[in-house]
């Protein structure tokens, strides 16, 4: 199973740059998934890997050999796209055997991989059908049986779960995770939903207007996002994120309270809390008091949206059913294990005795 | 946001092939190309050869003479010309608005859904498939003054009808009448635009005001302008054209009276009768400056009153 | 009907009076088809008579035969030709305009917009702009009086059918054509295998199109073709019209047999045509 690096790929539509210089390995076996906000290349670099938009510099490896400028056939990747991309007027069967016949395999090779994939798949009962007379998830699967029958290096996925209700999502998600164990496959998933990004993958890259955020495990980019674009993308609800000051005696809150932890000498930074790292508190014991304007109850958990004396906003999440009114005075207290906290530039600062002792 | 210099790495990295797009780009020219050589010899050199053609002296046997803007000043004195650029642009400056007005009313009556749309919109298009010629005979029959059906019809109501195609004062105005037959294209351009709008659109127009002629006005109207448009070039264009019906019905004199004399019939006359190619020519090119500035006017002005959506194509 | 909802006395009569106007704007539309028809079926002096005749009394099958058998019209001969004439361009702007369109429509390349707006120019030029020196061309040649001035262009393809076809090959999603660059499939494979397997219904569409205009065309075969075995029927029709005047039963026949076609093959295909204008207004 192969690897896929990229080294200084940089792409642009005109004079506009889109892809502002990647950096990345993708280990064999691993599942990479390139989340970010619509807008920020992910698509555009996936389509890179696999050949159909151009490199303006730089090299795309795929299995140590340099496909830079290869055509996306001889690659070895397959590709699974937003809208299945069957040919239409084919049967599940010509649909998985249309690549291998392109690519000379003899008529018995052919009927023998795709007997085997689709089996592999449970979708044999299929192989007679046209697309029109599958339903959304049975066409997902024959997407997938189409890249999955060309034995590639690497599997890329183009948001391939975006146009499924709910139900299947969660069904294919699971099945694509489990392919990924049973074929021990190079995965590259493209998503703009972290629900997806974070329960897929191996490896999270965070994109943001062509550019890679950071790059780590979900419970990294979670627990430690590397600035505060990812600290406000990642997560649902999103982190706050509020004013504070590194003072003598520690991270202080611009509306007095002092929380220990890094010290320093006055300079503006901002303090990341993860919602369900507040608890409801005592006024005299708050760190942050607010009015509730909005409370969402979801039934295990309960979801407080403040408006701070100062202008700000805080999100508080609870769990359980917690009886409060709007407009009722709500006292917080912030858990500083797991906060995180970021510098004038937006970079992620070590907050001293925060990291070590997370669940 | 423009990128003005490359960032320094650009120095370093040698710049890739393009080759996806180099495929795809030289597929795409690949397909293109028997259509570009047509365009070229069959529009581009033409059109460019007209305008030489147009200041010659050209009786199709021997060589073409230069004689510079002999022909246009030819025109320019020929009553002929005038005559027939004066009925031509009657026919079109009243036939082509009143066509549209018609087809939107038809457009407009045939967008619900009863058991005889079918046959509404069928009945409507017929007139299409008719050849002009055969459909202008018709016509000529139809009218035939005392014993057509169409007089003894009215007659018979105790009107007293005109000659209609043999009467010089009422024949052109009986050739825009019959112009107006044949409108099932424009009708069904309209329909489709009408059926394009959104249902949510349409309801939604229904909740804000109870007035049908509200919704006509601000919210239908307005949405089909990209119809109007197409309709309108389309139709001035053709109508500046219009030759079967008017070399059927008139000849190649414009019976009665030169009143039926087209353009496009004088300026056939000049090139397949008197085989004057430059006189033809030339005529060819007023009409193509005409229907130029024409189209370009339309164009201009419709950015002010064409509502487009996404803004493609 | 019956089954509906009892609409109300005031829906009923506005039900009742759109009806009647929309019959009577259809009776208005089919009155020269009619007229037609019935007078195909006249002697001369029946279809003049006083007070009107609605019906042909006795039908006057002769004038079919006589119509076929005639020396001045030869209507059998011209028929062949306008099925010649129309059937040959009908499947030439299939082949060559499909080529142009997937271009334009689905495939990226730079000069692309430029060579379309170009097409679109080229579809609004009035025929005689260029008419005069490709007329010379084909004199010269000596090929005037046959078929091939009238063909040959349509082997490059044609501005309007281009235009109505890019519409159709716009909505092919652009993934499929990578699905198939990704399974390996050359830029022509893609084309052929892919793209034009989905437009089978649109190719029908713009071929009805096409056999109806040819059909129906008259300047260029009347300027082109000298012989009258070698007219269609819209040129023969008028030939012999303009020299026959006063045959009214024979011309009606005659244009009844020309329109004829044209209507069976409408009637035939209703669904289609209906698809393909709806695609000629602008998206």
């Amino acid at each position: 199973m192969g690897m896929v690096q990229l080294s200084g790929v940089r792409k642009f539509y005109g004079a506009l740059e889109v892809i502002k210089g990647i950096d990345l390995t993708v280990e064999p076996g691993e599942l990479v998934v390139f989340v970010g906000p619509s807008g920020c290349g992910k698509s555009t670099l996936l389509r890179m890997i696999a050949g159909l938009e151009d490199v303006d510099y730089g090299r795309v490896e795929i299995a140590s050999k340099d496909v830079t400028e290869a055509p996306p056939a001889q690659r070895g990747v397959a590709m699974v796209f937003q809208n299945y991309a069957l040919y239409p007027h084919m049967t599940a069967f010509d649909n998985l055997a249309y690549g291998l016949r392109r690519a000379g395999l003899a008529r018995n090779a052919v009927d023998k991989r795709v007997q085997e994939t689709a089996a592999l798949l449970q979708i044999s009962d299929l192989l007679k059908r046209k697309p029109k007379a599958m339903s959304g998830g049975q066409r997902q699967r024959v997407a997938i049986g189409r890249a999955i029958v060309r034995k590639p290096e690497v599997f890329l996925f183009d948001e391939p779960l975006s146009n499924l209700d709910a139900a299947l999502r969660v069904e294919m998600r699971s099945q694509i995770a489990r392919l990924h164990q049973e074929l021990a496959a190079t995965m590259i998933f493209v998503t703009h939903d972290q629900v997806e990004a974070m329960t897929l993958a191996d490896r999270i890259v965070v994109l943001n207007a062509g550019r890679v955020e950071q790059i780590g495990t979900p419970r990294e980019v979670y627990h430690s996002p590397a600035n505060l674009f990812v600290a406000g993308f990642i997560g649902s609800p999103a982190m706050n994120l509020l004013p504070a000051t590194l003072g003598p005696s520690g991270v202080a809150l611009v509306s007095g309270p002092v929380l220990g932890g890094h010290s320093g000498t006055g300079e503006a930074v901002t303090l990341g809390v993860r919602p369900d790292r507040l608890t409801l508190t005592s006024p005299e014991s708050a760190h942050l008091s607010g009015e509730a304007k909005l409370i969402e109850h979801l039934g295990d958990e309960t979801i407080l949206h403040l408006a701070l004396a100062d202008g700000g906003a805080l999100t508080i999440k609870l769990a359980g059913d917690v009886a409060l009114t709007i407009g009722a005075r709500v006292h917080a207290r912030i858990d500083m294990v797991g906060a995180s906290l970021f510098g004038a530039d937006g970079r992620a600062m070590r907050l001293e005795g925060a990291r070590e002792t997370e669940a | 946001m423009p990128i003005t210099s490359a960032p320094p790495e650009a120095a370093v990295l040698p710049r890739r092939n393009r080759k996806a797009q180099r495929g795809e780009a030289r597929a795409g020219v690949l397909f293109a190309l028997p259509w570009i050589i047509g365009m070229t010899l069959f529009v581009a050199i033409p059109l460019v050869v007209t305008f030489y053609i147009a200041q010659t002296k050209f009786q199709i046997i021997g060589a073409p003479k230069w004689v510079g803007m002999q022909n246009y000043e030819a025109l320019w004195s020929d009553p002929a010309f005038w005559k027939s650029a004066q009925n031509t642009l009657i026919f079109a400056a009243i036939s082509v608005p009143v066509k549209l007005i018609i087809a939107l009313g038809l457009a407009l009556l045939l967008n619900r859904a009863t058991a005889l749309s079918g046959f509404y919109r069928t009945v409507f298009y017929l007139p299409f498939l008719m050849p002009a010629v055969a459909g202008s005979v018709v016509f000529m029959l139809l009218l035939t003054p005392n014993a057509g059906p169409v007089n003894i019809a009215l007659e018979a109501m105790g009107l007293n009808p005109p000659d209609w195609l043999l009467d010089p004062k009422a024949a052109l105005w009986t050739l825009i009448l019959l112009s107006l037959w044949p409108l099932g294209v424009e009708t069904l351009v309209f329909l489709g635009g009408l059926q394009n709008i959104p249902k949510d659109v349409s309801e939604a127009a229904d909740l804000d005001s109870p007035k049908r002629w509200h919704k006509l006005v601000w919210i239908t109207l307005p949405l089909i302008t990209p119809m109007v448009l197409f309709n309108l070039v389309i139709g001035i264009i053709y109508s500046f054209q219009v030759f079967t019906q008017a070399i059927v019905i008139g000849g190649t004199t414009g019976t009665p009276a030169e009143a039926t004399l087209m353009y496009m019939v004088v300026l056939y006359r000049a090139a397949f009768r008197y085989f004057n190619m430059g006189l033809a020519a030339a005529m060819a090119t007023v009409l193509f400056v005409v229907v130029l500035i024409l189209t370009l006017l339309i164009f201009k002005t419709a950015r002010s009153w064409v509502h487009y959506e996404g803004g493609e194509t | 009907m019956s089954r509906q909802r009892k609409a109300t006395p005031s829906a009923r009569i506005g039900m009742l009076t759109y009806h009647a106007l929309m019959l009577a704007i259809s009776a208005v539309f089919l009155l020269p088809f009619y007229w037609m028809t019935i007078s195909a079926f006249k002697t001369n002096a029946e279809i003049f008579s006083n007070p009107v005749t609605w019906l042909p009394d006795p039908i006057r099958w002769e004038n079919m035969t006589s119509l076929l058998t005639r020396e001045d019209f030869p209507f059998v001969q011209q028929f062949v030709n306008s099925v010649f004439y129309a059937g040959t361009v009908a499947v030439l702007v299939c082949l060559s305009c499909s080529l142009a369109a997937y271009s334009f429509g689905c495939l990226r390349w730079r000069g692309r917009n430029l060579v379309f707006g170009l097409t679109v120019c080229a579809l609004l030029m009035p025929t005689i702009v260029t008419f005069l020196p490709i007329y010379l061309a084909w004199s010269k040649i000596g090929l005037t009086g046959t078929y091939w001035p009238l063909i040959t262009p349509f082997l490059f393809g044609d501005a309007f059918f281009i235009f109505m076809l890019r519409q159709f090959f716009m909505g092919v999603p652009r993934e499929l054509l990578d699905a198939a660059r990704l399974d390996g499939a050359s830029e022509f494979r893609i084309w052929w295998q892919i793209v034009m397997p989905q437009l089978r219904t649109p190719l029908i569409i713009v071929g009805l199109f096409a056999t109806v205009y040819t059909w129906n065309e008259f300047f260029l075969p009347l300027i082109y073709l000298q012989d009258r075995e070698a007219f269609p029927l819209s040129v023969g029709l008028f030939t012999f019209q303009s020299q026959r005047a006063v045959e009214w039963s024979v011309s009606m026949m005659g244009a009844f047999l020309t329109a004829l076609p044209m209507v069976a093959l409408f009637l035939l295909t209703q669904r289609l045509f209906q698809r393909g204008l709806s695609s000629t207004g602008l998206k």
